[in-house]
């Protein structure tokens, strides 16, 4: 395979996974923009029963005001998905990030994540978007891999590196019940290890578990 | 139904949410609670005899679909209507979760729904 074709096949992979979170990055600008709009019909509904005085209006429209702003912000940190994006951050808050991500996408698909609380301290920065894809496409890998209602643990055993490990539930009263469509394209290990080594992350599979590390 | 005053139920997460979408039901003239987990929310129905639940199916601590299961259990004897009030599009949550609710309020929320649906029982 070229470079070139390898940078394609990567390019697809990743799309793939940010369509996956996508719904969730516009259910998070939704809010305070959904916020704004209950709070304009309590102004319009105050202002018909012909109320303007400033204390009934002034919390209504100090509100729209605050989740505009919250909004804007929103909107602003959508540069963070830019391909020419180069912002860092610490590998803790990534690893949050990618969980608040995924955690909807998961649930439909009757997959919890239980982040364990770390004391590893590992405040160095790293850059953000490669990271991140590389931590989603881990997630996305055992969204896919997964049929049966299921837990994973991530944990932070040791510095530079994550474990995800997959716990089952003794008995599920929705076991015998289908589960979400699946999806059309599957991040398989295949297609994992390629977002992964392109951020030049490495990766570890055990029998239930992966783990994730970088440098 | 021909009962004046609704009593609707909030589960939303999100604090300003939950109290802007509460101001916004008793303004429809509802009397109207909510509460912010999804922990919380059978407690809170067994407490009062609500006609209609608002839920948000992005629960920190339990997903929509799983709790709206839970809660049409506990209701066994009149059922409230329960409605799923989510920033995504309803295709987008499944098949068992259209079937699960009796109702799809989709973020932002608008007022012409939220009035149809509270006149619709």
């Amino acid at each position: 395979m070229t470079i070139q074709q390898q940078e394609w096949l990567v390019a697809g992979i990743k799309h793939e996974i940010f369509m996956r979170i996508f719904p969730t990055l516009r259910h998070g600008l939704v809010g305070p923009i959904s916020i704004a709009r209950m709070s304009a019909s309590i102004v319009r509904r105050l202002l018909s029963k012909g109320e303007s005085s400033k204390a009934a209006l002034g919390e209504p429209v100090e509100r729209i005001d605050q989740q505009l702003a919250e909004a804007v912000a929103g909107i602003r940190a959508l540069q963070a998905w830019e391909p020419e994006a180069s912002g860092l951050a610490i590998p803790a808050e990534i690893l949050r990030q990618g969980i608040a991500l995924m955690t909807a996408p998961l649930a439909l698909r009757d997959i919890k994540m239980d982040y364990v609380p770390s004391d590893i301290q590992d405040l160095e920065e790293v850059r953000q978007q490669p990271f991140l894809y590389a931590w989603l496409a881990l997630l996305c890998y055992f969204e896919d891999q997964l049929n049966e209602p299921a837990t994973l643990r991530l944990e932070q055993k040791e510095p530079r590196s994550v474990c995800v490990e997959v716990t089952r539930p003794f008995y599920d009263v929705n076991q015998t019940k289908g589960r979400a469509k699946a999806h059309a394209r599957i991040i398989d290990k295949f297609a994992l290890e390629a977002v992964a080594n392109a951020g030049g992350f490495r990766l570890k599979f055990g029998q239930e578990w992966a783990s994730f590390s970088w440098t | 139904m021909d009962r004046q005053v609704r009593q609707a139920l909030i589960i939303e997460d999100y604090q300003a949410a939950a109290e802007t979408f509460k101001e916004l039901l008793e303004m429809l003239g509802c009397e109207a609670n909510y509460v912010m987990a999804g922990a919380e929310a059978p407690q809170a129905l067994s407490q009062r005899d609500y006609d209609v639940v608002f839920m948000d199916l992005n629960l920190p601590d339990i997903s929509g679909i799983a709790l709206v299961k839970q809660l049409r259990t506990l209701a066994a004897g009149r059922m409230p209507k329960f409605v799923a009030v989510s920033g995504y599009a309803e295709a987008e949550l499944g098949k068992e979760a259209s079937d699960l609710f009796d109702f799809y309020l989709e973020k932002p929320l608008d007022m012409n729904n939220l009035e149809r649906i509270l006149q619709s029982f």
